[in-house]
């Protein structure tokens, strides 16, 4: 376990998460700028689609970490929308990465918080 | 001069222990409960503001993760009931009701050791739009676990969650 906490290995690597979230999102939800038009039926299964993928592809990473994926997707009609979170943990070696989509029809806002065990 | 060279590596032995104690569980029930008050007390009034709104998320986002680590050890932090109106004064808006919400709910317990929480909190218009919010998480579920409290009135929004996670 040494040389596993003190390499990189053990650590929060966001480039890497980040790419992999910007990759499932864009892939679900269709191509910039434009994106797919908002529908009620599909939303669920994006969001499924979204979160269940970014788990697999950070699971496949085999690191020493829990992960907590969340997404929320929102029509665009000009309402307005924030989020915010606070976390109580060890700065060093957890890390979060927040990836905004913001398409024609709707918002996607993904957020990937990695702790480790 | 007198440098002091020696660095004193921490001390702390090991516990062995892999589970949290049966008394130190992270608690959903009465983290919901809390975090329920919190938003219905605080926000049943509000009006959607954009110049507020990003403010209001954090302040309660900070406040529920402030409270989590003070939580108490046993049911979840409450405001007894009070003859006096002094303090029950009407906030001038949301954000400083969050505020007093946090002064009026004190708390000193010792929270849940060895757990790491994530408080997330969205706040949004209502403006007849479709949304969803969900979330999957990789962990140990005999541990770690997690609480959704949303809130609506006809301006806003908000949707809370908390995860609890177990730090080995």
């Amino acid at each position: 376990m040494d040389d596993l906490q003190s390499s990189e290995e053990a650590a929060f690597v966001h480039e890497d998460v980040r790419s992999i979230v910007k990759e499932v999102v864009e892939s679900t939800l269709g191509p910039l700028p434009q994106g797919k038009p908002y529908s009620h039926e599909s939303v669920p299964e994006w969001i499924d689609t979204i979160c269940s993928g970014i788990t697999k592809r950070l699971a496949s990473l085999h690191k020493p970490f829990k992960y907590v994926v969340s997404s929320v997707i929102m029509q665009k009609n000009g309402a307005g929308l924030h989020t915010a979170s606070s976390c109580f943990w060890d700065n060093a070696t957890d890390g979060s990465v927040v990836h905004p989509f913001e398409g024609k029809f709707l918002y996607c806002v993904t957020t990937v918080l990695g702790i480790q065990v | 001069m007198k440098e002091e060279t020696e660095v004193k590596e921490a001390a702390i032995p090991n516990t062995f222990q892999t589970e949290p104690k049966k008394d130190e569980r992270f608690r959903p029930a009465d983290v919901r409960h809390y975090v329920d008050d919190l938003l219905t007390t605080t926000l049943k009034t509000a009006r959607y503001n954009a110049a507020e709104a990003p403010l209001l998320a954090r302040e309660l986002s900070k406040l529920i993760s402030q409270t989590l680590v003070q939580f108490p050890e046993v049911g979840y932090p409450y405001n007894p009931p009070k003859e006096q109106s002094s303090s029950s004064a009407v906030p001038s808006s949301a954000v400083a009701g969050v505020a007093q919400y946090g002064a009026e709910h004190p708390t000193t317990g010792r929270g849940f050791p060895r757990y790491k929480h994530i408080v997330q909190v969205t706040i949004g218009e209502v403006k007849d739009q479709g949304m969803r919010v969900a979330s999957r998480s990789l962990w140990d579920p005999k541990v770690d676990s997690c609480v959704s409290c949303h809130f609506q009135n006809n301006s806003l929004f908000c949707v809370a969650m908390v995860f609890g996670i177990y730090f080995e």
